[in-house]
């Protein structure tokens, strides 16, 4: 039995302690008398509890005030240069100097960047061995750490055939390539990854569906990214765009592995209707026949009524699968 | 505001180390367990002092519009959502067919062996705890911790997260069901 849709919120806000009298009365008398709230309840109070116990100040004091002398090292004025400075008894971490390094060097770097546009600024290797990941993408002539890249916006032109990409440095750069150049496709998969804004992982993906269409394969950063979006993306519109890429995708092993879990496992109906979709696309059902059974039992009733259709189709043969489609 | 910690801002503003090291000595704690929570264990110390460092060299920028400790956890969670955005593109791994939940389950099912103490028990939860929160976005787990690791308000954790009340209703909400969902399916018969 499941508990009652519209009293979760309510159990929720209870456990965090968020009710005022008379809605938390409501709720407590509503968990006397129905034992799948009860249990929801239960099971609501007891991850509470358990993330109130969070470890993190058990630690030993002389831990806790070593890092806090550390802290102060880092933050104590070092020596002028030209004196020869001892050695501290602990050394500082080197974390906070890299980062001050690193920021220096991006301002430098940057001012660079917009003032000699067309020139490609020679890669300074303290720079490089910071900033680790993909490689370095050449980008409207200029060489761009992809741990830089702070992708703005993307656009197509169906005319064209160009994507527009603007990203951001220190100063805005612009970025226009067709979907085969390898530098537009990593932009893509960092856009998709890497960005807070949805709107703008959609518009990446929608491009990545574009050149998937249009060549057939995709560069492994994108795909890449693509998983990425299946496994993690909590926007539904992301991710049933990310299936729409493998479905232009020639179907390999891998995607059909990828799309048949989809099928069988994801949470969201609309994406098991769009995964079986892709799988139902080829070889007249074949690809997604063993799993009929399965699908049959699914709790969308869309997706019970399409695969008892597909196995009727498949078990009719071509020449009744031609006269249901007519019937249709 | 408490006047001793605003007296320990305003010396620390004008670069006063020992001032500025009350101040840590206060919420050293409670920034300490608010990383935990929201980053790898073996990060957490790093994160910790760049969020001090950080702190230190922006106190001039410390309005005392919010709390010290408010102004502080935004410090430390923006750090930990960088961390892990920067985390999450190093980590990319190939296209590959997700691991049946079957497979998944198994390879995360607590040990069959029997643990020593309740202590243990409850540090295998908190580890599957935190499993289930290392799978929520950014923002949800942000909001779960504040709030039930870091015990606020949702008023205080709307403030610190800079989003309206609702929406961190909705949020917490949403958290709570997919750990939820994952702590029920490591735990189910």
């Amino acid at each position: 039995m499941k508990p009652c849709p519209k009293m979760q919120l309510a159990i929720n806000l209870y456990h965090a302690g968020e009710l005022d009298d008379g809605a938390r009365l409501e709720v407590e008398r509503h968990l006397e008398r129905c034992p799948a709230c009860r249990e929801a309840a239960e099971h609501i109070g007891e991850i509470a509890r358990l993330a109130a116990e969070a470890p993190g100040l058990e630690e030993n004091l002389a831990a806790a005030s070593a890092r806090r002398s550390r802290l102060m090292a880092a933050l104590t004025p070092r020596p002028p240069a030209r004196h020869t400075a001892p050695l501290p008894a602990r050394p500082m971490p080197l974390q906070p100097l890299y980062a001050a390094l690193a920021a220096m060097l991006l301002v430098a770097f940057g001012f660079l960047l917009g003032r000699f546009g067309g020139r490609q600024p020679a890669p300074d290797p303290t720079l490089q061995a910071l900033l680790t990941g993909f490689q370095p993408v050449v980008a409207a002539g200029h060489t761009v750490q992809p741990e830089l890249l702070n992708v703005q916006r993307v656009r197509y032109d169906p005319a064209s055939g160009q994507f527009e990409i603007t990203y951001n440095t220190v100063n805005g750069v612009r970025l226009q390539g067709t979907g085969n150049q390898p530098q537009v496709q990593l932009m893509l998969a960092r856009a998709m990854v890497d960005s807070d804004n949805p709107a703008l992982r959609l518009h990446a993906v929608k491009a990545a569906r574009t050149i998937a269409a249009q060549q057939q394969s995709l560069d492994d950063e994108l795909l890449q990214a693509i998983d990425y979006l299946l496994s993690k993306e909590q926007n539904q519109g992301v991710r049933l765009m990310a299936i729409r890429v493998l479905r232009a995708l020639p179907l390999t092993e891998t995607i059909k592995r990828t799309l048949v879990q989809i099928v069988l496992h994801d949470e969201n109906p609309a994406l098991r209707m769009e995964a079986f979709d892709g799988l139902a696309a080829h070889a007249g059902g074949r690809e997604i026949e063993p799993y009929l059974q399965t699908i049959a039992k699914d709790s969308s009733s869309s997706l019970r009524v399409k695969a008892r259709t597909l196995r009727q189709t498949i078990d009719a043969g071509p020449v009744r699968s031609a006269e249901l489609s007519q019937e249709n | 505001m408490d006047p001793l910690e605003s007296e320990w801002i305003i010396r620390a503003r004008s670069g006063d180390l020992p001032a500025f090291g009350e101040l840590v000595n206060r919420h050293d704690g409670y920034v300490m367990r608010l990383i935990r929570s929201m980053a790898p264990q073996e990060e957490a110390e790093d994160l910790w002092q760049e969020t001090f460092i950080k702190a230190f060299a922006g106190l001039t920028a410390f309005r005392e519009e919010s709390s010290f400790r408010t102004w502080l956890t935004r410090i430390a969670i923006r750090q930990c959502l960088d961390h892990r955005r920067q985390e999450r593109w190093k980590r990319l791994v190939p296209l590959r067919a997700a691991p049946s939940r079957e497979a998944e389950s198994l390879l995360e099912l607590p040990s069959p062996d029997p643990l020593p103490d309740q202590r243990a028990v409850r540090q295998e939860m908190w580890h599957h705890l935190q499993r289930a929160l290392d799978n929520l976005p950014g923002g949800q787990r942000a909001a779960f911790v504040l709030k039930y690791v870091q015990g606020c308000t949702i008023h205080e954790v709307a403030e610190i997260l800079g989003k309206a009340e609702g929406t961190i209703k909705s949020d917490l909400f949403r958290a709570m069901q997919r750990i939820r969902a994952r702590m029920q399916q490591l735990y189910a018969p």
